[in-house]
C-alpha cells in the first residue's frame, strides 16, 4: 500500500521491522518509510530517527518513538497529538483498542486505565498480557475483558506468556515460576532467564554463579515443566546466558568476559 | 488531553532500585562483629526510608530486602525489568585490616555521564560522613551490576569493614555509633536528590516511613486486597479490600528507632471507604486500638496518637465484619511529637562531671546492663543500675569510649581526656 496523501514517497528495502525518518530534498516534510509494501506516511518527527511498533488507528498513525515516547500524528492535518516519556509495547487487540504503557501504567486508547505495570508483555495471539506492579506481583490481564488474575508470593520479574497461555517468570529469589493455561503456579527451576520452546514444550534458561561482584560461572539448562531438569551446556571457560532456541539452533550470550559477551550458537 | 497529561504529570516520578549486596550463603566482607551483607542491607533499607521521604520519588526498591542468596544476574533483571531510572548498589570493602576509605564505581567516567555525575555526588557525601581517604569515583566497568544494568548505575563502597588499625570499623557498624549506618545511607540519600534536583530530608528528623510496598509490610491473604494508584507521593500505590472480619494489614518498622513518636496513618480518598476500621498500635508499654472513618481525611496524615517505642514500631490495620466498605491501607509514619525536643525522652543520653566523671541518662525505669567499649570493641566495664548510673573512667587511656545500653541497644559517645 502507498498513502497517496503526500507527494513524495520513500519506500525502500530494510530488514529491520522499525522504520526510519528521511527527510525530503526540499527540507520541510518528513516520510517514514518501511519495507516492501508497507505503508509510507508523512510524520513529524526527527531525520534519521528509528520509529517502532507502527499501528493506524482510523487517520491516525502511532508509533513509538525513541526520542519521545508515544507519538500520536493525525494523518489529516498531520498536527501531533501527544507524546509520553518511558512509552512501551503498543498493541492493538481484535476489538480494535490500541493497548500501551506509558510512565508506568496501562492505556487504552490514550486513555490511562489506572493499571500499574511493569515489566509489561503482550501476546498478540491470544489478547493477553502479563505484568508486574510495583509490589512485583505477577498479574495476567484478558485484554478484551479486562479480567486480571494476580500471583503473588515471589517477587517476580520480566514474565511472559507464550502464544498458547503458558506464563513463566523468573523471580528474584531464584526460582522459574510457570503456570499452564488455566492451571496452578509451580516452581519448575531454580535459574534465570527462562525461554519458553514451543518447540519442545519446555524452558531454557540460565543456572549462573557469582562471587557478589562478578559471574564465576554460568550454563544453560533445559527443564519441561514437571520434569527434572537437564544440563545443556557444561563448560567451565564459557558462560553461558541469555538462551534463545529457534529451529534446532541454541543461541546465547557468552559473559565470561568484562567486554560485552558475544553470541554464540550451537546446533542441537 | 488537559486530563492525560495532568495524569501523567501525577503519577510520573523517579524510580529507585536499592541493590544491597551480597546476603544470603554470600557474606561479602567479614568483619570482627559484623558481615558486609547486614551491613549493606541496614543501610539499603535506610536509604529507602529516606528517599520515600521525597515528593519526587515515587518508587523504591530493593533488589533483596532480608537475608537470603540473589543471583547478580536476577538483580540486574528485575532493575531493567522494571525500568528503574537508577541503579544503586551498596557495598563495602576489606583488604588486610590496614586499610580505610570510601570508593564509588560507574561504569563510564565521562564527565558527562549521569552514571559518573551520581557517582560524584555519591563520593562526595559519603566523604562528607566519614572523612575516610578519598579513594576516587572508578572505572567499573568490569562490575557486573553496573555494566549490565541498562539505566545509570553506581556501585558504591563505603568504607574498609575490615578495618581494625586505629579504631575496629565493624564495631562502629555493629553498634551502629553515632549512627554510622545511618549517615551513609543519609549521604546516599542525599546525593540522589542533588542529583535530581530534590530537596533531601533534613537529617535526625526522626520520620519512620512505612509503606505497603516496603518490607516488613504484609496482608492476611493478598488476593483480598487490590493493588491501585493512589496519586500519593508515598509510593504513588495503595492495598484496598473489602471490610471483612478476617481482613488485616500490618505494618512493621524496619529501620530501628527509639523513643517517643506520633504515628500518623494515611489513606486515598473514596467513596466506598470503610466508616470504621480498627488500628492496633503495638508500643513499648503493650498495645492500643484506635477506631478511624476512612470517608473522610484522606490524602493526609491523619494522626493516631503518641507513644514510647524502643526500637520497633508495628501498627495493624483491622477489618470488620459488621461495617462495609473499602479499607485502604497505604502509608504510616512515625514523626516526632509536635513541639516537643528533637531527643525526646526514651533515649539513652549522657551528661559530662566536671570531675572526670559521666553520668547515663537510662531510657527505661527498669535495672539494665551498660556496657563501656573502647574503639578496639574491647569491653573496659560492666554498669548495672537504672533511671542513671555514673562511670568514672579508672584504669583506662584518654581516647573514645562507647557506652552500649543492653535492653534497648542504644549507644553514646564518652571522651575521657587526660
Amino acid at each position: 500500500m502507498i498513502a497517496t496523501l503526500f507527494a513524495a514517497v520513500f519506500v525502500i528495502t530494510d530488514a529491520s521491522s522499525e522504520w526510519r525518518v528521511y527527510e525530503e530534498p526540499t527540507g520541510q516534510v518528513l516520510t517514514v518509510t518501511g519495507s516492501g509494501c508497507d505503508p509510507v506516511f508523512s510524520v513529524s518527527a526527527v531525520p534519521g530517527e528509528r520509529i517502532k511498533s507502527p499501528v493506524l488507528l482510523g487517520a491516525e498513525l502511532i508509533y513509538l518513538s525513541s526520542l519521545e515516547g508515544l507519538i500520536s500524528v493525525d494523518m489529516r492535518t498531520g498536527d501531533t497529538a501527544f507524546s509520553g516519556s518511558q512509552t512501551g509495547a503498543p498493541w492493538v487487540s481484535s476489538e480494535g483498542d490500541l493497548w500501551y504503557t506509558m510512565d508506568g501504567c496501562l492505556y487504552r486508547n490514550c486513555e490511562a486505565t489506572g493499571i500499574q505495570v511493569n515489566a509489561f508483555h503482550v501476546c498478540v495471539e491470544n489478547g493477553t498480557a502479563v505484568f508486574t506492579d510495583n509490589g512485583d506481583n505477577l498479574h495476567l490481564l484478558d485484554l478484551d475483558t479486562e479480567a486480571d488474575e494476580m500471583f503473588t508470593g515471589y517477587r517476580f520479574y520480566a514474565p511472559e506468556i507464550t502464544p498458547s497461555g503458558e506464563l513463566f517468570s523468573p523471580t528474584l529469589s531464584g526460582e522459574i515460576i510457570f503456570i499452564p493455561p488455566g492451571g496452578e503456579m509451580m516452581v519448575v527451576a531454580n535459574g534465570e532467564q527462562p525461554f519458553w520452546s514451543g518447540e519442545h514444550k519446555g524452558l531454557f534458561y540460565c543456572v549462573s554463579i557469582d562471587d557478589g561482584h562478578n559471574l564465576t560461572g554460568a550454563d544453560i539448562w533445559f527443564v519441561i515443566p514437571g520434569e527434572e531438569p537437564v544440563q545443556v551446556t557444561s563448560t567451565p571457560d564459557v558462560f553461558e546466558t541469555k538462551p534463545v532456541y529457534q529451529y534446532g539452533t541454541l543461541w546465547y550470550m557468552d559473559s565470561a568476559t568484562s567486554l560485552p559477551g558475544c553470541v554464540r550458537c550451537d546446533d542441537l | 488531553m488537559i486530563f492525560r497529561v495532568l495524569y501523567i504529570v501525577l503519577t510520573a516520578g523517579v524510580s529507585i532500585c536499592i541493590d544491597p549486596g551480597h546476603g544470603g550463603s554470600s557474606s561479602g566482607a567479614v568483619g570482627e562483629y559484623i558481615l558486609e551483607k547486614d551491613v549493606v542491607l541496614q543501610v539499603g533499607l535506610e536509604i529507602q526510608n529516606w528517599l520515600c521521604q521525597v515528593p519526587g520519588i515515587t518508587r523504591v526498591s530493593l533488589t533483596r530486602d532480608g537475608d537470603y542468596d540473589v543471583s547478580l544476574q536476577a538483580r540486574t533483571g528485575y532493575a531493567n525489568a522494571n525500568g528503574f531510572d537508577r541503579l544503586i548498589s551498596v557495598h563495602e570493602n576489606a583488604f588486610d585490616g590496614s586499610v580505610q576509605g570510601t570508593e564509588t564505581f560507574a561504569a563510564s567516567l565521562s564527565p558527562g555521564d549521569e552514571s559518573f555525575l551520581l557517582a560524584a555526588l555519591v563520593q562526595d557525601r559519603i566523604l562528607d560522613a566519614y572523612g575516610y581517604n578519598d579513594r576516587g569515583v572508578k572505572d567499573g566497568s568490569y562490575l557486573h551490576m553496573i555494566r549490565e544494568s541498562s539505566m545509570p548505575a553506581i556501585l558504591g563502597e563505603g568504607s574498609f569493614l575490615d578495618y581494625t588499625l586505629n579504631w575496629n570499623e565493624s564495631w562502629l557498624y555493629a553498634f551502629n555509633v553515632d549512627d554510622h549506618t545511618g549517615v551513609q545511607a543519609w549521604g546516599y540519600a542525599d546525593a540522589v536528590c542533588s542529583h535530581f534536583g530534590f530537596d533531601t530530608p533534613e537529617y535526625g528528623n526522626g520520620v519512620v516511613l512505612m509503606d505497603n510496598l516496603f518490607p516488613g509490610f504484609s496482608v492476611n491473604d493478598s488476593l483480598e486486597w487490590n493493588e491501585q494508584v493512589s496519586g500519593a507521593p508515598w509510593m504513588a500505590d495503595c492495598m484496598t479490600g473489602v471490610s471483612s472480619s478476617s481482613l488485616w494489614a500490618n505494618w512493621e518498622s524496619v529501620v530501628p528507632f527509639y523513643g517517643v513518636r506520633t504515628v500518623q496513618m494515611w489513606w486515598t480518598s473514596g467513596s466506598d471507604r470503610s466508616m470504621s476500621v480498627m488500628c492496633r498500635i503495638h508500643h513499648q508499654g503493650g498495645m492500643d486500638d484506635v477506631f478511624i472513618d476512612q470517608t473522610s481525611a484522606g490524602e493526609q496524615w491523619y494522626t493516631l496518637g503518641t507513644w514510647s517505642f524502643s526500637e520497633q514500631c508495628v501498627v495493624e490495620l483491622l477489618g470488620e465484619g459488621s461495617s462495609s466498605g473499602v479499607v485502604c491501607a497505604d502509608a504510616v509514619r512515625l514523626v516526632y511529637p509536635a513541639g516537643t525536643d528533637p531527643v525526646p525522652d526514651g533515649t539513652f543520653r549522657v551528661t559530662v562531671n566536671p570531675a572526670s566523671s559521666f553520668t547515663l541518662i537510662l531510657p527505661g525505669e527498669s535495672e539494665t546492663d551498660i556496657r563501656i567499649f573502647d574503639l578496639s570493641g574491647r569491653v573496659v566495664d560492666v554498669l548495672h543500675g537504672s533511671g542513671s548510673v555514673g562511670w568514672i573512667p579508672e584504669d583506662v587511656n584518654p581516647g573514645v569510649f562507647f557506652a552500649v545500653e543492653e535492653e534497648t541497644g542504644q549507644v553514646v559517645k564518652l571522651m575521657v581526656l587526660n
